[in-house]
């Protein structure tokens, strides 16, 4: 009877530390696979695109994609120039020498500059009619505009004339905005009307110092 | 001295902006916020320069305290049409008030942005 209860113990003790073991290797397994599955859900959103792009590439898209990029990139710098740029009244010497807006017009080829401020009252133009109403109604646009993109600074239309639209920069605190027409024919892009009608403002807002 | 100097910079400056004003502007006067008349750039021999400093003054006492009342920190301009189109134009500059009187109908986009570019601070 004693050696039967010996060995039941003995046997009991057994199967209770294979149990013991057993818990303890299943909850360290346990663990060790929570930490792999954490792990792989931290990698999972970088791993998928990476893997993702070359398998998934239609002809079409991978071309798009990058213009879009690209735009974006080369957009930001203009907008941002468009908007801190200052202009301020300079000597006589400096200026290039337009003697007025109509010279400034001839000379690149446009029939018509409105200059105006964001209250839509307009400043200078060169063949406009009805300048007051041309210009309450464009800063309304580019307020309209603003609203749907912050950063809006200038839009070309072309459809037999080219038309365009952009911020021209700062005086003080008013910013100054111009509509320009001309032909079809005319290869000026913003940032270089944007530069004459900066150098005209600020010669004809120093002319006499 | 140091007020005289300050004096003869801002009599500089708005004889600068009359004459870019492309003939918009008849007169400007610089007037100390007490109503003393500083300095006048005018093609009119009538101009009175005190008794618009006194009139600039007063204005802009009255503009104050009304916009107290309203909770407001101040203001920055001032822009009354006459009857006949011209305007009387008052802002503040370093502690005085710039005035400046148009000729009828003026290009006030033109006037505002020459203002801003010789007074914005």
């Amino acid at each position: 009877m004693d050696s039967y209860g010996v060995s039941f113990t003995v046997d009991l003790t057994g199967l209770i530390l294979i149990t013991l073991t057993l818990v303890i290797i299943s909850i360290a397994l346990s663990i060790l696979s929570l930490i792999l599955v954490r792990s792989a859900m931290e990698k999972k959103p970088a791993a998928p695109q990476k893997t993702a792009a070359p398998s998934e590439t239609p002809p079409p898209k991978p071309s798009t994609v990058p213009k879009v990029e690209k735009r974006a990139a080369r957009s930001p710098p203009r907008e941002q120039r468009a908007k801190t740029v200052e202009i301020k009244p300079v000597e006589p010497e400096e200026g290039i020498g337009f003697a007025s807006l109509e010279d400034l017009a001839s000379m690149i080829g446009f029939k018509s500059i409105l200059l105006f401020n964001q209250s839509g009252i307009p400043i200078e133009s060169y063949n406009v009619s009805d300048e007051d109403r041309v210009a309450a109604s464009v800063a309304d646009f580019v307020s309209l505009m603003r609203k749907l993109n912050p950063n809006f600074s200038s839009m070309i239309s072309e459809n037999g004339q080219r038309v365009m639209l952009f911020a021209v920069g700062k005086v003080g605190e008013v910013e100054v905005f111009a509509l320009t027409v001309g032909g079809a024919e005319i290869e000026l892009e913003v940032e270089e009307v944007r530069d004459f009608l900066r150098a005209y403002l600020s010669e004809s807002l120093g002319r006499f110092r | 001295m140091m007020a005289r100097a300050e004096e003869r910079l801002l009599a500089g400056l708005i004889k600068a902006i009359k004459m870019n004003s492309r003939g918009w502007i008849e007169a400007m006067e610089i007037v100390s916020e007490d109503g003393i008349p500083i300095a006048h750039e005018s093609d009119n021999e009538q101009f009175n320069s005190e008794y618009i400093a006194a009139a600039t003054a007063a204005i802009c006492g009255a503009i104050s305290a009304v916009i107290e009342l309203m909770s407001s920190r101040g203001y920055k301009r001032v822009n009354i049409e006459l009857e006949d189109g011209r305007r009387v134009l008052i802002r503040q500059y370093r502690g005085y008030y710039i005035v400046c009187l148009t000729k009828p109908n003026p290009n006030l986009g033109f006037i505002d942005i020459l203002m801003e570019a010789y007074l914005s601070e």
